[in-house]
C-alpha cells in the first residue's frame, strides 16, 4: 500500500523520495513488487507536486515543460509499478527488471532537470536519493 | 559479532563510510565557493551599476573566461551565448563540453543529461508545445534554439549557415 503525501515545496518533494534499489543479480519474481512500491510512491508524490504547480497557469516554460513531462512520466510509470506489484512470473522477471530500470532511470533524469531548474542547491541533493 | 564488524576485524578495511563523509566534505566546499562566486559577480554588477550612474565607462557585465563564465545563468542564456560567440551552429557534443567547462552544468551523474534536455525543449516549435499542453490554454514561449542537421544554432540564424 502507497502511503498518501502531499509536498507542496521542492525540499518537501526531495524529502519524500525513497531510494529504489534494483536487484544487483539474478531478479528473482520476490525482488519485484518492493522495488515497484518505492516507485509508485516516488511518482505518487511527484504527480501530487507537479499538479500542484501546473495549477492555474498563464504562462509555459522550460519549467513548466518540464514538471508536464514529469507529471506524465510518472502517470504511466505509476500504473506500471501497480501490476508489478502483484508480482511477475519467473520467466520475465529479468526482462521486466531491465526494462523498468530503463523507464525509471529516464523518469529520475527528468525530475533531476526539473531540480535543476527550479533550485539547483537542492537539485544537488537527489544524488544518491533517485 | 555482525559479519561486517568482522570483516572490519580481519583487517579488509571498509572504505564507504569515509568516502561519503568525504564527498560530503567536497559537495559542502563546492557549494561554499559557488556561493562566493555568487557574491562576487553581485558585488561587480553593483560596481558596474555606481559606476554607470557615475557616468564612468562601462565593460560587459558577465565574465567571458574562466570555469565559473556560465555560473548562476540559465542553461539557454548560457547556450545562447556560446553560440553567438562560436557564430556557427555547434553539435550537442560541443555544447555540452562547453557548458560543463564553463560551470553551466553542476549535475555529478550523467551531466550531459541536463544540457541535452534544454536543447529539446528550446528547439520545440509552438505547435509541438501546444500539442503537449493538449487543451490547455496557457501561453507558449516561441524556440530560442534552431537544428541544423546535426547541429544547433540560433533560431535566427539562416539555413546555410
Amino acid at each position: 500500500m502507497v502511503k498518501k503525501e502531499n509536498p507542496e515545496t521542492l525540499i518537501q518533494l526531495l524529502a519524500l523520495y525513497r531510494r529504489a534499489e534494483f536487484p544487483r543479480h539474478q531478479a528473482r519474481p520476490r525482488d519485484l513488487p518492493g522495488v515497484a512500491l518505492t516507485i509508485q510512491s516516488n511518482c505518487a508524490v511527484t504527480i501530487h507536486f507537479a499538479k500542484a504547480k501546473l495549477r492555474n497557469l498563464q504562462e509555459e516554460g522550460e519549467e513548466v515543460f518540464t514538471l508536464w513531462e514529469v507529471k506524465d512520466q510518472a502517470t504511466i510509470l505509476q500504473k506500471r509499478c501497480a501490476v508489478l506489484a502483484n508480482g511477475v512470473g519467473a520467466k520475465k522477471v529479468h526482462e521486466e527488471v531491465e526494462s523498468l530500470r530503463q523507464q525509471y532511470d529516464n523518469f529520475t533524469d527528468s525530475v533531476k532537470h526539473l531540480f535543476n531548474l527550479l533550485d539547483r542547491g537542492l537539485a544537488v541533493r537527489l544524488d544518491g536519493v533517485l | 559479532m555482525s559479519k561486517q564488524d568482522g570483516a572490519e576485524a580481519d583487517g579488509i578495511p571498509n572504505f564507504d563510510g569515509s568516502i561519503q563523509e568525504m564527498e560530503e566534505v567536497v559537495r559542502r566546499e563546492r557549494d561554499k565557493a559557488q556561493k562566493f562566486v555568487q557574491a562576487m559577480d553581485r558585488l561587480l554588477d553593483e560596481l558596474e551599476r555606481v559606476k554607470l550612474s557615475e557616468g564612468g565607462p562601462s565593460e560587459p557585465r558577465r565574465r567571458d573566461s574562466g570555469p565559473f563564465r556560465y555560473l548562476g545563468l540559465p542553461m539557454i542564456e548560457a547556450i545562447e551565448i556560446f553560440l553567438e560567440k562560436a557564430g556557427t551552429p555547434q553539435t550537442r557534443e560541443q555544447i555540452i563540453a562547453e557548458m560543463k567547462d564553463g560551470g553551466a552544468v553542476l549535475a555529478q551523474q550523467r551531466p550531459e543529461v541536463e544540457v541535452n534536455k534544454s536543447i529539446d525543449y528550446w528547439c520545440l516549435s509552438e505547435a509541438e508545445k501546444r500539442k503537449k499542453y493538449r487543451k490547455r490554454k496557457i501561453k507558449i514561449v516561441p524556440p530560442r534554439l534552431k537544428r541544423f542537421g546535426d547541429k544547433i544554432g540560433r533560431v535566427g540564424w539562416p539555413r546555410e549557415k
